[in-house]
Parts: C-alpha cells; sequence; structure tokens
C-alpha cells in the first residue's frame, strides 16, 4: 500500500450520498450525443468527448452497405429506425468551467464526402482520452483518439486545452486498412500507448469492439504519429479479437483482451529493450470464469489493479440470448496473485477463489451486466454499472430453460425501472455500498448505465449513457457531487 | 450425521475416480452408486432393480460394507435380505441415512450417474439433504459422449432403449443441475472441470477440502491421490461385481492424464450428423471447453 493510500484510507471522509449528485447544466451539445466514455480534467477545466448515437439498430444496418455486405446504398439502414441526430452530427469534444458553468465547443467532427459522394460528419465517437509528456511534448498534453464513421482513427492534441491539432499517421499508420478507432491512451516513462477497436468494412459500425489490429501500438512522438505495435498480434492467441483496456501500474503496462471463446486475459510487460516486448499471461480463461469475454473497466486503486469483466453483448443473437450473466470483479497485486471481488466462487489453477466481497457477480445483483468505469474519489472508489434488463436478448429463444426459469427471468424484467443502473463505493474494495441501484432521481428514463466516471478536484462526475440521443428523446447527461458541498 | 457431498455429472464424466479421491480424505466416504434417489421408496427402488438388477450392486455392496463390515458373497446375500425387510414405504432418504450413521462419522459422497438422469432424482436429495454440497463435475461433451457410445457398444452402460445423441447425454444433464444449483446456496455449490483436477489433483483436491471445510494437511491430501485404498475401489463378489465403472474397479490407482485437445466443431465419430448444436457449444464453452 502507498503512503498516499493509507492516508487516505486513514481519513474519515464522508462518501457521497444519492442526494448528494446535481445534474450539471448543458447547452449546444448536438442531438445525436448520447453519451461520453472519453472525459477527463485538464488544466482546470472538464473536457467531455461526446459519442454520437448509432445510425440504426446497433449500427449494422448501416454497416451493411460497406463492403461486407456487398449491398447498395440504404438497401438496409433506410428501412431501420435510427437512433437519433443528423449524418452531419458527430463526435465533438466540449471544455467545461465549473466556476463559470461556461461549455465551450472545442473540437467539432469535420465534414467529410464519404464513400457513397454524400458529405456527412466523420467522427462517431471519442473512446479514448489521456494526459501524456512523451520525450517530445514539453509539458502535458491532452490526447484524444477520435473514431470515425467510415475512414480511420485520429489523435488529436491540445497543450492549452482551447486549441487542437490533428496527429499525423491515421489508423495508427497502418495504411488503408479498416482501423476506424481507438480504445485506449496510456502514458509510461515518456511514451504513449493506444489500441486500434472496431471494424466499419466500409462506413457505419460492423463491430465496435473487436478489431483486425489486436496490437498495443506505442510512440514517443504522438504528434507525428511514428506509431510501433509492441506484442505478437494478439500476444499470439487467434482468440484474442481486441485489446479493450491498456493501464500503466507500478512500472508496468497491463492489457486486458477480449476473447469470446476461452474468456478474457490479462498480460503484462515492464517495456524495456526493442519491442516487441516481453509479455506475461497473468489471468487467462476469463480469470477461470469463460463466460466473461471482454475486460469492461480496470483501475489501479490502493496499490492493486481492479479488472472488471463481463460477457460482450453486442447485438440479439449468439451467445446474448444466453444471459443474463453478472459482471465481474477481479483484483490484480504488483506480484501477479490476485483475488476475486465479485463472482461466482470457482477452482484455480491459482487456488480456491471466493469472492471477497462476499457477494456473486454483480455485486449480488444478477442482471448487472457491465461494471463498467471506475473512479477514485476523497479516498473511495466509485464504480458504475449497467443493466442486462433494459434490452432482455436472453428472453428470446430460450430452449435450454425450463418454463419455470424462463417465467422467473420475465418477472425479474418486467420489474426493472425507467433508467436504472447502479453507483458503488468501497473504501477497502471489499465492503461495497450503493449510492443508488436506480439511476438519479429525475434523470432521463433513457439512460441504462454510467459509462464514465471523472475525479476532478470540483467533484466526481458522472456521465449515464442514453440508448438514443437528444432528437429522439434522450441525450447525454452530466452529473456531478462535491465532497466541500455536502 | 455430517452434511454428505453429491457429485453431479452425465455417467463417463470421471466421476468414479473423482468420487474416490475425495472419498479416501480421512473425513470422507466415497459410495459405489447407489442410485438411490432414482425412486423416493423403497418399493419404488425395487421396481427400479426390477427392470434394471445392476443398478442395485451398489447400493449391496454400501450396505455390506458400511452395515455388515465386508463384501463377501454372504454379507451381499444378508444386505440383500436386510433390504428386503425393510418397510417398502420407507424413503430412501431413510436408507441414506442409515448408511451414514455407519459411516464412523465420515461424510458420504455419493456419484450415482442415474441421478442426473431420472426425472426427480435431484429434487429428492435437494428435499432430503438441504445442507448437502454439490460437486458439478463436467467433462469435455466429445469426449463424454464418445465414452458413452463407446460404453453402451460393449453393454457396459444401459441406455434404456433410447438413442443416444448429444442432447440427451451431455446437455439436458447438465441443464438439470444448473438448474438445480440455481436453488442451492451459492457455499454449497461448487464446479469443476473434470479435465484440470485429473490432469493436475495435486492443485485442485486441497482446494476441494478447503471448500468442503476438511482436512488440508499434506496426510489427508495424500489419501485422496490415493483412490485404490477405498473398500470400494475393487471387483465386489460374484453376487455383485461391478456398483462402478468396471474400467476403474479393474485399475483404480490414479494414473498420470494429460488433456488431449478435443473441438466442438466436428460430428461425432459415430454418426456425421450428430454434431453439436448452438446451445451446447455454449454451455461447453461456458464450463471451459
Amino acid at each position: 500500500m502507498t503512503s498516499t493510500s493509507a492516508q487516505k484510507r486513514s481519513s474519515d471522509a464522508r462518501p457521497l450520498q444519492l442526494e448528494d449528485f446535481r445534474r450539471v447544466e448543458m447547452t449546444n451539445f448536438n442531438e445525436s450525443t448520447r453519451t461520453s466514455q472519453a472525459a477527463i480534467w485538464y488544466r482546470d477545466a472538464l473536457y467531455v468527448g461526446t459519442g454520437r448515437a448509432m445510425l440504426g439498430f446497433m449500427g449494422r444496418y448501416t454497416a451493411k452497405q460497406g463492403d461486407q455486405a456487398g449491398a447498395g446504398p440504404g438497401r438496409f439502414g433506410a428501412m431501420r429506425p435510427d437512433t437519433g441526430g443528423r449524418e452531419e452530427d458527430g463526435a465533438q469534444v466540449w471544455r467545461y468551467v465549473p466556476g463559470t458553468n461556461e461549455w465551450t465547443l472545442v473540437y467539432n467532427s469535420p465534414l467529410v464526402e464519404g464513400r457513397d459522394g454524400k458529405v456527412r460528419a466523420r467522427d462517431r465517437s471519442v473512446r479514448a482520452i489521456g494526459i501524456c509528456q512523451t520525450s517530445s511534448d514539453s509539458e502535458p498534453a491532452l490526447y484524444l483518439g477520435v473514431g470515425s464513421l467510415e475512414r480511420q482513427v485520429v489523435f488529436v492534441r491540445s497543450t492549452d486545452g482551447i486549441n487542437f491539432e490533428e496527429c499525423e499517421e491515421q489508423g495508427f499508420g497502418l495504411g488503408d486498412v479498416d482501423v476506424p478507432s481507438a480504445r485506449n491512451i496510456a502514458e509510461l516513462d515518456g511514451r504513449m500507448y493506444s489500441t486500434p477497436t472496431g471494424k466499419n468494412f466500409g462506413r457505419g459500425m460492423w463491430d465496435d469492439n473487436l478489431t483486425d489490429y489486436p496490437f498495443v501500438f506505442e510512440t514517443s512522438d504522438p504528434l507525428h504519429g511514428h506509431w510501433r505495435p509492441v506484442n505478437e498480434a494478439g500476444f499470439g492467441d487467434g482468440n484474442n479479437h481486441s485489446i479493450n483496456e491498456l493501464v500503466a501500474f507500478e512500472g508496468c503496462l497491463y492489457a486486458a483482451t477480449i476473447n469470446d471463446r476461452r474468456g478474457f486475459q490479462v498480460w503484462k510487460t515492464r517495456p524495456e529493450g526493442d519491442p516487441p516486448y516481453r509479455w506475461t499471461r497473468i489471468l487467462e480463461n476469463g480469470a477461470w470464469r469463460p463466460i466473461s469475454s471482454v475486460p469492461s473497466a480496470m483501475k489501479v486503486y490502493n496499490g492493486a489493479l481492479y479488472i472488471c469483466a463481463t460477457l460482450q453483448r453486442q447485438g440479439r443473437n449468439g451467445r446474448d440470448r444466453f444471459g443474463p450473466f453478472p459482471a465481474e470483479m477481479i483484483r490484480v497485486y504488483p506480484d501477479d496473485t490476485w483475488d476475486l471481488v465479485s463472482g461466482t466462487p470457482r477452482f484455480t489453477p491459482n487456488g480456491f477463489k471466493r469472492p471477497t466481497s462476499g457477494m456473486l457477480g454483480g455485486l449480488g445483483d444478477y442482471f448487472t451486466h457491465v461494471f463498467w468505469r471506475m473512479a477514485e474519489y476523497d479516498g473511495w472508489l466509485y464504480m458504475g454499472t449497467a443493466g442486462w434488463k433494459w434490452m432482455p436478448t436472453y428472453l428470446r429463444d430460450r430452449n435450454d430453460l425450463t418454463p419455470e426459469q424462463l417465467q422467473w427471468l420475465q418477472e425479474q424484467t418486467n420489474a426493472r425501472v425507467d433508467g436504472e443502473f447502479s453507483l458503488w463505493r468501497t473504501r477497502d474494495g471489499d465492503h461495497w455500498e450503493a449510492v443508488t441501484r436506480t439511476g438519479f432521481p429525475g434523470a432521463n428514463p433513457l439512460n441504462y448505465g454510467i459509462r464514465e466516471l471523472i475525479s476532478t478536484p470540483v467533484g466526481l462526475y458522472v456521465f449515464p449513457t442514453c440508448k438514443v440521443g437528444a432528437s429522439k428523446g434522450g441525450g447525454l447527461e452530466i452529473w456531478n457531487a462535491h465532497k466541500d458541498h455536502l | 450425521m455430517r452434511e454428505p457431498l453429491f457429485i453431479l455429472a452425465p455417467a463417463r464424466s470421471f466421476t468414479s475416480v473423482v468420487c474416490g479421491m475425495i472419498g479416501n480424505h480421512p473425513e470422507m466416504l466415497g459410495l459405489p452408486e447407489t442410485n438411490l434417489f432414482a425412486a423416493g421408496t423403497l418399493d419404488g427402488l425395487r421396481q427400479v432393480h426390477h427392470a434394471r438388477p445392476r443398478f442395485a450392486t451398489g447400493l449391496l455392496r454400501a450396505i455390506a460394507q458400511l452395515g455388515l463390515g465386508g463384501q463377501t458373497e454372504e454379507d451381499v446375500d444378508a444386505a440383500q435380505r436386510w433390504l428386503n425387510e425393510q418397510a417398502g414405504s420407507m424413503s430412501t432418504a431413510d436408507l441414506f441415512r442409515d448408511l451414514a450413521d455407519w459411516a464412523d462419522g465420515r461424510a458420504l459422497i455419493d456419484k450415482s450417474p442415474m441421478h442426473v438422469f431420472r426425472e426427480g432424482a435431484l429434487d429428492r436429495i435437494i428435499d432430503a439433504f438441504p445442507g448437502a454440497r454439490f460437486l458439478h463435475l463436467t467433462r469435455h461433451p466429445r469426449d463424454n459422449c464418445e465414452s458413452i457410445y463407446e460404453m453402451s457398444n460393449s453393454g457396459t452402460l444401459a441406455q434404456g432403449g433410447r438413442e443416444l445423441t448429444p442432447d440427451r447425454m451431455w446437455l439436458k444433464p447438465h441443464l438439470r443441475i444448473m438448474e438445480l444449483m440455481e436453488t442451492v446456496p451459492a457455499d454449497q455449490h461448487m464446479l469443476v472441470r473434470g479435465e484440470s483436477l485429473m490432469a493436475d489433483p495435486k492443485t485442485y483436491l486441497p482446494q476441494i477440502a478447503e471448500w468442503l471445510q476438511i482436512r488440508t494437511d499434506d496426510e489427508a491430501i495424500g489419501a485422496m491421490m490415493r483412490p485404490e485404498e477405498s473398500p470400494f475401489a475393487c471387483m465386489g463378489p460374484s453376487n455383485a461385481r461391478l456398483g462402478n465403472d468396471p474400467r476403474f474397479l479393474q485399475s483404480p490407482k490414479l494414473r498420470p492424464f494429460k488433456e488431449k485437445p478435443s473441438d466442438l466443431d466436428t460430428p461425432l465419430s459415430w454418426d456425421s450428423a450428430l454434431v453439436f448444436d448452438e446451445t451446447l457449444r455454449h454451455y461447453a464453452m461456458t464450463f471451459g471447453y
């Protein structure tokens, strides 16, 4: 345990309560905006990178206009209701100064001519954000990985938080390939690391989380690109389809993979010498619960790395229909030993693992699909979730269940509260208390999860995610609670 | 009476050797296949035995060994007489309790595969022993199905005249077990992948002992590595030869096991039309296959 964390644990800080949260007034976000998964505190302001609503259900129908389906333009997309916003509405980055409640648009997706000749926003969402001072940066710079609707991921950079410039080498400099987005940004020893994600197959969004390039990329000069892979593709495992989480911890880089065949893996390296670096696999087979295909969040807290995982859900068929499977949480220590914090007890090559929280998956909630984001604020670790019930794919075609089992699932699903999600907190990582289990009172009922949590000197910011953009009655909300306002 | 342990798995899923290992722990006693809960009463059980006499063998050996102290032909005959003398309305759960009372304080382990195939058997177990523990044991569906097919062809496994399909052999028993586990407190049931346990018993047996809250010292774990020491790990007398997997009875010592690669994609060896459907594949992957 670090001295800082020890001080925090010994403090008597009153944790945030549900009634402490206030909705932040927002103006002028474009009407497609439904989420943020890339916010950060930088130079005394909050930066909010946005994601627009999909162009069709799960984006697949627009994607089918692309090369993958070989279908003509509009053949599928036009038949499906979209989920909000105009095509010229794309990703944005907003700057918020809490003291004055002033919002400033500091980045807006350029309009480009699409492959079908129509003019539309180039960028769909900001999914990676970080403050890095690489050996090429004279001061800490703000970097964002901006995902594209039909082209390649672009990194943008700012050193004042006002002016942004595009970095060179779109798509990690891989050439004319399908690399539409980036998932993470991490910094270690003067180098910036990131991972590609997504498949467009032309335009739209074929898959948000998988990639043809399951690499960790490194650069010491992100402004000019110069990206280079630092691992073997998928760490040598063809079932590792993406690197979904990436963090630096105790001088090492930790990369967690999506593996829908065997369960997620976690790899670790101390980047020394020339790449590819020597990586060690410290977790595999979904931490011996193979249903956990996707690592959904990683966060360093009190000298340990918390890893959340669940079943990836990207559609209405396949393994989705066998849910629900509650999310799980693992805690990894620098010596590679690990605890199961929340999840199903199991026998493993590393010993008998029982949940240290005393709670099964979902922190005891069978219908918690994902532990989505974590943030440390005032000596407490907060964690936001999303559930299964808002899109109950698991109620269809269940010939594996008895009528009694199916009836129970139906009854539980019917008990859903509109806008529900959970926000949890803990001081020691084992004793978890719910701040809310049903979302925020007065929030949009179309919210279904917490996609971003940011700790700042002016409080904890919570970013619920919404099914649709403002044009369809939804839109991004931001909530804040400050310890000094208690 | 110490709470029993039930090993739940389809036939041909390492149940014999796993029961032998755990059952040789100083605080445990592994039974042969009693098939007791195939019926609720002894009358019902007699009907099962009448239709399939071999299903009585394990129970007779258990009664003989625990009640009479041996497994000679005379002991088995005496066990049969004692069984016949019991009131027909006596519950099979009470008979199981009798066995437990005769076990000198050791907790019984039952591993009868019939319990996961027979309608109502698992409900009878949980109704009678709500504090019991359950070890859900798995094996790769391909290896499991191939093994069942081989045994049924050799005449050593009764199949009841029904068609052998992966669904019936592997999926349905596992679904039935999982449904039961939903009703059991989390600390009373565990899943173990049979291949992992067989390949590395020194890693997994102490964990099972820890879960069962029994001794985990070297002496106790060492005993678990010697399933051949069980009084039931051998052929029985001429009037009760089996009562367990014949291969285990002939060669009960733990042998080095190396998991061989098996896939979920290709048809089963004896019928090119028999492939694993999406549902079976899903559950197989969930178990780590």
